[in-house]
C-alpha cells in the first residue's frame, strides 16, 4: 500500500500523474478527525493500491475530480450525501437524489441504528466482585498462568497487602462467586494467591514510597486492619508509627490463628517486608490508652483498630467453675505464650464458629483423645467454613448438634447438662428460631469445657470515643470517621468479629478518608485497562481442563502429631495448570 | 433449440423437482440451525449470550433471575450456542412457526 | 389525407424500483427519442440501511455477522475480506487448512452465484424452462451449504483468524459426488443456450463496452473481462489462490455473449478449484484466535462473482472501529452500465442491465 499526501492546491497535479501511469479509480474515503476530515481517495496501479491523502475544514468546498476520472461521479456523490462536505464543479450532479437520511441530528451523520446500544463488556469478573477488598483475580491468575508469580505478588498487593498470609487462612469469597461451580469445582483462587507469594525468593519488594508529605499518622492496633492502614498510608508518603499492645504484631492473626494454619515466620516476614517498603515504625509492647498523648505528641491523624478480644459469657451456672476455660484464654496461652496446658482426655467445645474450630484441632494436638464439638443449632447454620469443619473430621473431631448447654456441674469430672433443640418457624428474615425440647435432657461428662461462642468488642473508656450497645466504635459509613476529629476506626473494633479480608477492606476506606484529610487525594479505584495481559485463551473444549488440581496436603496420621503446617500448596506445574482452568470471565472474548 | 426439444421431453417422464410441502415434509439434514432452548438449571446468568447475540433477541435480568428471547429479532446464527460455557443452550433443527403477533419467550430460574 | 408527420418527441421513462423484468431496485431513468436511449440517470438508494455506520457502533467482532449479512448471495466473501483487514492490522497468522476451507467455500459461493444469474439472464430473455433447469442444479450447491453448516445461504462459519467448522472425510466424498454430478448436468445444458440462435440474435452485438473505455471508467468483474482485459483479484494471491494454479477467464467480444461465456467457463474453473483445493488440503488447526484490539489500517480486495471488492478497515486500539468502508463491484460497474445502455432499443434494456450482473443489496449496504 503506498500513500501520498497533498493538499488542495497540488491535487490535480498528482491526478495527472497517476492518470498517466494507467492508474484505475477504486473508491473515497472519508475519517472524521474532529475538526477537520480527512479524504482519501483510493487507486490501483499495477497490483498495488495508491492512497491520496488530503486534509480539509469541514466548511470547505472540494473540486471533484470527474474531470480526470470521470468514473468517479457515484463515489463523489455518496460522499457528498453520507458526510455532509461539499464537492463543487461534479461533471454528472444528481442533486442529492442519491442517498435520503431523514432525522439525522448534527453529530451523527447516519441515521443511527435502530434498537439499544450494545451492552457494555462486564468490568470486573465475579470472583473480583465478591472480594470485600477488590483484588484483581482475573489479572493475577493469568499471570501465574504465563508463569509470573512476580507480577502476581504485585497484583494482589495493589489491593490487599498481604498475600501469603491471605494466601493461607482467606475463607476466599471470591471461589463462592467463581462461575464454574455448578458442574465442576470452583477454581482454586486462594491457592494460587499462596503460590505467588512462596514461588519468591524474598517477600520484600522493591517499591519506592511517594515523596513525603510531612504528615505523622498513629495507627492503635498491629492487626491486619491497621497493618493495612500503616502500609498503604506509608507508600501515600506520611510518616506513620504502628502501637501494638504484644510483643509480636498480628493481631488475631498471631493470637488467634493457630500454628498449623499460618506459620509464624511467614506471618512475620511478611508484615516486616511491608513495613519496611512502606517506612512503617513499629513500637511493641506499647499500650495506649490515651488518644489526646498521641495528638500532644505531633500526630496529625490516629486509626484505632485495636480489635475484639472480650469474651462472651454463657449466662449459665456453673460458668466460672474450674476447669471451665476461655477460648480467648485458651488460644491465647497456646500461641502466644507457647504453652501446653493439661487438657485431660475429654474436652467439649462449645460453639460453632472458626475459634471452635480452632479451638477443638489445637486440643486434638496437645494429646486430648476425645474432642467434641456441640453447636446449638444444625449444621446448615454454622458459620465456621466448610474446609475447617472437614479438616476438623478428619482429624477426629465429632460434631454434635442440635444442643444448647444449660448446666455445669463442678467437679472432677465435669458435668455438662445440655438440652435438645428444634428448629422452629421462621421469623420475618427468614431465618428459623430454635426452641427448646422441654424434658429432654443429656449430660456429657468432660475434662475440659471450652467455650467459644464469640468475642465482644472493649475500647478504654479514655478514648472518648462513642460506641454502640454492643461495645462497638461508631463511625461514619463511608469515611469511618469516628465521633472524634482526626480520629477514624475500624476492624473488629467497629464491625464485631469478621475475617482478614474484611479487616483489610476496613484499612483500604479509612486510608483513602485519612489521605484526603490531610491533603492527599486517596487510593484509586479498582479500574480495568484494555488490552492488557494478552494471554493463551482457552475456551475451547479441548484445551480447558476441567477437572481441578488436588491440593497436597499432610498425611493425616502426621497432623496431630505436632503443629506443623497442614496444606503444602502448589508447586509451578499444578499452579499453572489450575490457573489455565479459569474461564476468564471478566475478558470478553 | 432441437437439443432443448430433447430435454423438455424427457422432463415430462422424470421426478419432479419439487416436494409437495405442506403434506410431505423433507428430512431435516442434522446439523441444521434452528430454534433455541435455555434449560435454566444450568444457566447462570452471566450474559455472555447477550454480548454475543448480533440482533441483541436476548435479555438476561440477574437480578430477577429471567431471561427473555424473542424468536422474531432471531438470526438462527447460533453464536450463543457455542459461546455458553454451561452448555444450557440447546440447539434444534426447525425454525419457529410464524405468528401473528410478536411473542417473546421467558425462561426462569429459582437457584442463585 | 393524412399527413403522417414524425414527431421527435423526448420522453422520460422511470425504469423504476418495482418492475417485473427488473430483479433488483435500482431506478433508471431513460430519455428516449422515439425508441432509442439517448441519455441514463441512475437513481440508487432505496435498499439503504447504514451498515457502515452500524460498524463502527459495534464491537469488532460482532461485525463478522453484520458484514456477512450485507448481501444474501455473495455473503461469504464479505465475512472473509472483513475478517482479513482484521487480521492484517492484528498480524494473525490464519492456519493453513483454514486458507484451503475459505477458498473451497468462496468458490462454492460463486458457483451458486453464477447459477442464480445464468437463470435469471436467460428468464429475461424468455427462456423459462432453462430458468428452471439451472435452478434445479443450483439446488445441489445449496444443500452442500446446509450439509456444512447448518444454512442454505448464510455459512456463518467465517471468523477471526479462520474458520469455526471442518469437514470430515465423509463430507469430502459427498463434495466430490456433487460437484460431479454438476458437471455431467453442466456439459448437458451448456451447448444449449451457447449455440442456439435465439439465444444468440438477442445478446450478439448488444451492451458494447469497448476496451479502451473499460478500465478508464473503472468497471470491474467479468464486465470488463468479456471486454478483452484480464483483470481478476484472484491473481493477487489472498488465502489459498497462490497455491492453485490460477488463470483468469478473458474473451474479447465486448458484448453481453462474451459476458455470459466468460460466466460459463467460470463455473467450470470453480468446480475444478474446488477439486483441486479438496486434494491439496493439509491437516491441522483450523482457528487462531486474535488477541489484541485492532489499531491501524488495511485494505483488502477481493474477488467476488460480480467484480473487485474492496475493503479498507481503520481501527484505534479499542474494541469499537473507526471506519469501515465498503465499495462494492456493482458501484463501480454503474459509469460502464450508463454508457453501455445509450444508444439501443426499450427491448434490450433487460439483457443488457442483467449482463452487468447487479446486486443492489451490496451496491447499498
Amino acid at each position: 500500500m503506498q500513500e501520498i499526501l497533498t493538499d488542495k492546491a497540488n491535487i490535480f497535479a498528482e491526478l495527472d500523474k497517476l492518470r498517466a501511469e494507467d492508474a484505475r479509480f477504486i473508491t473515497i474515503t472519508v475519517l472524521d478527525l474532529g475538526a477537520q476530515l480527512e479524504v482519501i481517495y483510493h487507486f490501483e496501479k499495477g497490483k498495488d493500491v495508491v492512497n491520496l491523502k488530503m486534509k480539509t475544514d469541514k466548511e470547505e468546498s472540494l473540486p471533484s475530480i470527474t474531470g480526470v476520472y470521470s468514473a468517479a461521479f457515484i463515489a463523489e456523490n455518496e460522499a457528498q450525501d453520507l458526510f455532509n462536505i461539499k464537492i463543487s464543479g461534479l461533471n454528472v450532479d444528481y442533486g442529492g437524489r442519491m442517498l435520503k437520511v431523514e432525522s439525522a441530528s448534527a453529530t451523527t451523520l447516519l441515521k443511527p441504528v435502530v434498537g439499544e446500544c450494545p451492552p457494555i463488556m462486564r468490568v470486573f469478573g465475579r470472583c473480583r466482585e465478591k472480594c470485600p477488598a477488590m483484588v484483581n483475580a482475573p489479572k493475577y491468575v493469568r499471570q501465574i498462568a504465563l508463569g509470573d508469580p512476580e507480577g502476581a505478588y504485585n497484583t494482589i498487593i495493589e489491593q490487599a497487602p498481604l498475600p501469603a498470609i491471605l494466601g493461607r487462612v482467606c475463607f476466599a469469597p471470591c471461589e463462592d462467586g467463581c462461575r464454574q461451580d455448578k458442574n465442576e469445582k470452583p477454581l482454586q483462587n486462594r491457592l494460587l494467591k499462596r503460590y505467588a507469594a512462596d514461588a519468591l525468593s524474598s517477600l520484600k519488594r522493591d517499591v519506592k514510597r511517594m515523596e513525603p508529605t510531612g504528615k505523622k499518622v498513629a495507627v492503635v492496633g498491629g492487626g491486619p486492619s491497621g497493618i493495612t492502614a500503616a502500609f498503604y498510608l506509608g507508600m501515600l508518603g506520611h510518616n506513620v508509627t504502628v502501637y501494638e499492645k504484644m510483643e509480636r504484631c498480628g493481631g488475631a492473626m498471631f493470637a488467634f490463628i493457630p500454628k498449623y494454619r499460618l506459620p509464624r515466620n511467614i506471618l512475620e516476614a511478611e508484615v516486616m517486608a511491608r513495613f519496611e517498603e512502606a517506612g512503617v515504625k513499629l513500637e511493641t509492647g506499647v499500650e495506649i490508652t490515651n488518644l489526646d498523648a498521641l495528638f500532644k505528641k505531633g500526630f496529625d491523624a490516629i486509626y484505632v483498630a485495636t480489635g475484639a478480644w472480650k469474651s462472651m459469657r454463657l449466662m449459665i451456672e456453673g460458668e466460672d467453675s474450674p476447669g471451665v476455660l476461655d477460648c480467648v484464654d485458651f488460644l491465647f496461652a497456646v500461641n502466644v505464650r507457647n504453652e501446653r496446658p493439661k487438657l485431660g482426655g475429654r474436652v467439649a467445645v462449645i460453639g460453632g464458629g472458626n475459634g471452635a474450630v480452632d479451638a477443638a484441632r489445637t486440643a486434638k494436638r496437645l494429646g486430648s483423645k476425645d474432642v467434641t464439638i456441640f453447636y446449638r443449632r444444625s449444621r446448615e447454620e454454622m458459620p465456621a467454613t466448610m474446609e475447617q469443619v472437614q479438616a476438623a473430621m478428619e482429624e477426629g473431631v465429632s460434631f454434635r448438634f442440635l444442643g444448647s448447654p444449660v448446666k455445669i456441674i463442678p467437679g472432677k469430672p465435669l458435668k455438662v447438662i445440655f438440652q435438645n433443640m428444634r428448629m422452629g418457624e421462621p421469623d420475618e428474615s427468614g431465618r428459623h428460631k430454635f426452641v427448646p425440647i422441654e424434658g429432654s435432657e443429656f449430660v456429657v461428662e468432660v475434662d475440659t469445657v471450652i467455650k467459644a461462642i464469640g468475642q465482644a468488642v472493649e475500647v478504654p473508656k479514655d478514648f472518648g470515643l462513642r460506641v454502640d450497645k454492643a461495645g462497638r466504635i461508631v463511625v461514619n459509613e463511608e469515611t469511618y470517621e469516628t465521633s472524634v476529629q482526626g480520629v477514624w476506626a475500624g476492624g473488629d473494633a467497629m464491625t464485631g468479629p469478621t475475617s482478614v479480608i474484611d479487616c483489610i477492606k476496613d484499612g483500604r476506606i479509612a486510608t483513602s478518608a485519612i489521605d484526603k484529610y490531610l491533603g492527599g487525594k486517596g487510593l484509586p479505584q479498582p479500574s480495568i485497562d484494555l488490552g492488557e495481559l494478552v494471554c493463551k485463551p482457552s475456551k475451547s473444549p479441548e484445551i480447558l481442563e476441567r477437572m481441578p488440581v488436588p491440593a497436597r496436603v499432610l498425611p493425616i496420621v502426621d497432623r496431630i502429631e505436632s503443629f506443623n503446617e497442614v496444606e503444602l500448596g502448589f508447586n509451578k506445574e499444578e499452579a499453572a495448570k489450575e490457573a489455565n482452568r479459569c474461564w476468564r470471565c471478566d475478558w470478553n472474548e | 433449440m432441437p437439443k432443448m426439444l430433447t430435454k423438455v421431453l424427457k422432463s415430462l417422464f422424470t421426478k419432479p423437482a419439487t416436494v409437495r410441502y405442506p403434506y410431505v415434509k423433507p428430512e431435516p439434514i442434522p446439523g441444521t440451525r434452528g430454534k433455541i432452548l435455555f434449560d435454566m438449571k444450568k444457566c447462570d446468568l452471566c450474559q455472555d449470550c447477550e454480548r454475543v447475540c448480533p440482533s441483541l433477541a436476548i435479555k438476561v435480568f440477574p437480578d430477577e433471575k429471567r431471561v427473555e428471547y424473542s424468536p422474531f429479532r432471531c438470526l438462527y446464527c447460533h453464536l450463543c450456542v457455542e459461546s455458553c460455557m454451561q452448555m444450557a443452550i440447546i440447539p434444534d433443527v426447525v425454525v419457529r412457526a410464524p405468528e401473528f403477533e410478536k411473542i417473546i419467550d421467558i425462561f426462569e430460574t429459582e437457584r442463585r | 389525407m393524412n399527413e403522417s408527420k414524425v414527431i421527435n418527441v423526448n420522453t422520460i421513462i422511470p425504469f423504476g424500483p418495482q418492475h417485473p423484468v427488473l430483479p433488483e431496485p435500482v431506478q433508471l431513468r431513460f430519455k428516449f427519442e422515439g425508441e432509442r436511449i439517448v441519455d441514463v440517470v441512475p437513481n440508487i438508494g432505496y435498499v439503504h440501511r447504514a451498515i457502515e455506520r452500524a460498524c463502527e457502533l459495534n464491537d469488532y467482532k460482532r461485525n463478522v455477522t453484520l458484514c456477512e449479512r450485507i448481501c444474501g448471495i455473495c455473503n461469504f466473501m464479505h465475512a472473509m475480506a472483513y475478517c482479513e483487514s482484521i487480521e492484517m492490522i492484528t498480524d494473525t497468522a490464519v492456519p493453513e487448512r483454514a486458507k484451503y476451507l475459505r477458498t473451497i467455500w468462496s468458490e462454492l459461493g460463486r458457483l451458486q452465484s453464477h447459477y442464480l444469474w445464468l437463470g435469471l439472464f436467460i428468464d429475461s430473455i424468455g427462456f423459462e424452462s432453462l430458468f428452471m433447469h439451472l435452478w434445479r442444479d443450483r439446488e445441489i450447491v445449496l444443500m452442500l451449504n446446509e450439509k456444512t453448516a447448518g444454512h442454505r445461504i448464510h455459512l456463518s462459519t467465517c471468523s477471526i483468524g479462520g474458520v469455526k467448522k471442518d469437514m470430515d472425510d465423509r463430507l469430502i466424498a459427498e463434495y466430490s459426488s456433487s460437484l460431479a454430478e454438476l458437471r455431467k448436468r453442466m456439459d448437458n445444458l451448456a451447448p444449449v443456450f451457447i449455440k442456439d440462435k435465439g439465444v444468440q440474435a438477442r445478446l450478439v452485438g448488444k451492451g458494447i463496452l469497448p476496451k479502451n473505455k473499460a478500465s478508464l471508467l473503472g468497471a470491474v468483474g467479468p464486465t470488463v473481462r468479456g471486454s478483452g482485459i484480464p483483470q481478476d483479484m484472484r491473481t493477487l494471491g489472498y488465502e489459498a489462490y497462490s497455491y492453485l494454479d490460477f488463470k483468469p477467464v478473458v474473451y474479447d467480444m465486448e458484448d453481453a455473449y462474451s459476458r455470459m461465456l466468460v460466466r460459463i467457463d467460470e463455473i467450470y474453473q470453480s468446480i475444478d478449484l474446488i477439486n483441486r483445493a479438496l486434494n491439496q488440503m493439509p491437516n491441522g488447526p483450523i482457528l487462531q484466535k486474535n488477541t489484541v484490539f485492532p489499531r491501524g489500517t488495511a485494505i483488502t480486495r477481493i474477488e467476488q462473482p460480480r467484480g473487485e471488492l474492496f475493503y479498507y478497515v481503520a481501527g484505534n486500539g479499542t474494541n469499537k472501529l473507526e471506519r469501515c468502508r465498503i465499495r462494492t463491484p456493482t458501484l463501480a460497474n454503474i459509469p460502464a452500465l450508463v454508457t453501455m445502455l445509450v444508444g439501443h432499443e426499450v427491448a434490450d434494456i433487460p439483457p443488457v442491465l442483467l449482463s452487468v450482473d447487479p446486486c443492489v443489496a451490496c451496491t447499498e449496504r
